[in-house]
């Protein structure tokens, strides 16, 4: 019994070397969901027939690019386009993401989460559409660099909105920085 | 000691003897076995019999088995017959039954299985080749809220997809300014839920 109690202290010892080994070990383990397989890019640009200043009188045009590919859609179609605000962000490989596009406001906001490794330049991914604190769409789109998605939204100031969804980059390993 | 008579012999076989006179026998069976055996017996055997057990046993008596027999299989005959009846009845009925919704499951679920080792050989196919249509074919639009009605147009260059039916924003809501209107963002709930660190002690 007096033997018992002298190996107590070794006991503690050896329990409290153990925690401080696990707490370490958990420290130094990564979250491999939160690799990054790419960068999406989601832009807000509101597209009218009649004035673009009715968005706001300080808002640009959409990029040359971006305006090049609006001219070239076959439905959604308007004389005069403003960028409301744009958002590039990470794909993180196992984490639902979050694209917010105007800083300021969560009006409007997209959600997209990879399905599976990118496959050459294309990436299959859910993307959700919520507007004003609702769902409204969701999508199982395979998204291709260089192709943009265009989602015409809600009405606004005599125009549509619309979410422009650009892939920019892929990595092809799905772990580490992005590679453009 | 010559052979004792009749009567003493049955006495002795029925334990009646005592004393000396038993031991006389005794001693007497016992140098003429086989002389017992042989000579007396048989012819001592039965009439050594007790009177009473005889007289229980019946004089002839047919044996049970025929009978027996004959009612177990009448008995197998008849509850086999039942059986038949009410196991054919229900069985087949309900096979019936079932059969109808087995058997086209079954297909369905082979089609399905097929069509899904197709389809996953598409995806795992998906590579810098891989044309528009193949990317249509994968684009699958869903609207949770009745009267929103998704339209999805492809092209090379680009994917259109025109929601009608939505509400539309207030006017007077800046968004552009950074308004939005009241409620919980669930951007903020899902990302607190989600992205929760493991933390252990």
């Amino acid at each position: 019994m007096k033997q018992a109690f002298q190996l107590l202290p070794v006991f503690f010892l050896s329990v409290i070397s153990s925690v401080n080994l696990l707490s370490a070990q958990a420290e130094g383990v990564k979250d491999s969901g939160t690799d990054s397989v790419g960068e999406l890019k989601v832009s807000l640009i509101f597209g009218t027939d009649l004035d673009g200043d009715k968005a706001g009188k300080d808002l640009k045009e959409p990029s040359k690019a971006q305006l090049d590919a609006l001219r070239k859609l076959k439905k959604i179609k308007f004389a005069h386009y403003r960028l409301l605000g744009e958002d590039q962000q990470p794909i993180l490989r196992s984490y639902e993401n979050w694209a917010n596009p105007m800083k300021g406001s969560k009006e409007l906001l997209l959600c997209f989460q990879p399905r599976g490794k990118p496959m050459g330049d294309q990436l299959k991914m859910d993307l959700e559409f919520w507007q004003s604190h609702k769902k409204i769409m969701k999508s199982g789109d395979t998204l291709k660099k260089g192709k943009l998605l265009f989602i015409q939204g809600p009405a606004w100031r005599g125009g549509k909105i619309i979410i422009a969804v650009e892939l920019i980059s892929l990595t092809q390993s799905g772990a580490g920085g992005a590679a453009k | 000691m010559n052979r004792p008579n009749d009567n003493t012999l049955e006495r002795w076989l029925e334990g009646e003897l005592e004393g000396e006179e038993l031991l006389e026998v005794d001693a007497w069976a016992e140098s003429h076995a086989g002389d017992l055996d042989e000579e007396f017996k048989c012819e001592i055997g039965w009439s050594a019999l007790d009177d009473d057990f005889l007289a229980s046993l019946p004089d002839t008596e047919e044996p049970p088995y025929p009978d027996f027999f004959n009612s177990k299989i009448q008995q197998a005959i008849s509850e086999g017959v039942v059986q038949e009846d009410v196991g054919g009845e229900s069985g087949s009925s309900l096979w019936r039954n079932l059969r109808l919704v087995i058997l086209p499951a079954a297909v369905a679920a082979m089609v399905a299985f097929y069509a899904g080792t197709k389809m996953q050989g598409v995806d795992e196919g998906v590579d810098e080749g891989v044309d528009d249509a193949v990317a249509s074919v994968e684009n699958s639009v869903y609207v949770p809220h009745s009267g929103i009605v998704a339209d999805v147009s492809e092209s090379v260059d680009a994917t259109e997809i025109v929601l009608s039916g939505l509400a539309p924003i207030s006017d007077n809501l800046d968004i552009a300014a950074g308004e939005t209107s009241p409620g919980d963002s669930p951007m903020m709930a899902n990302t607190q839920a989600e992205i929760t660190p493991l933390t252990i002690f």
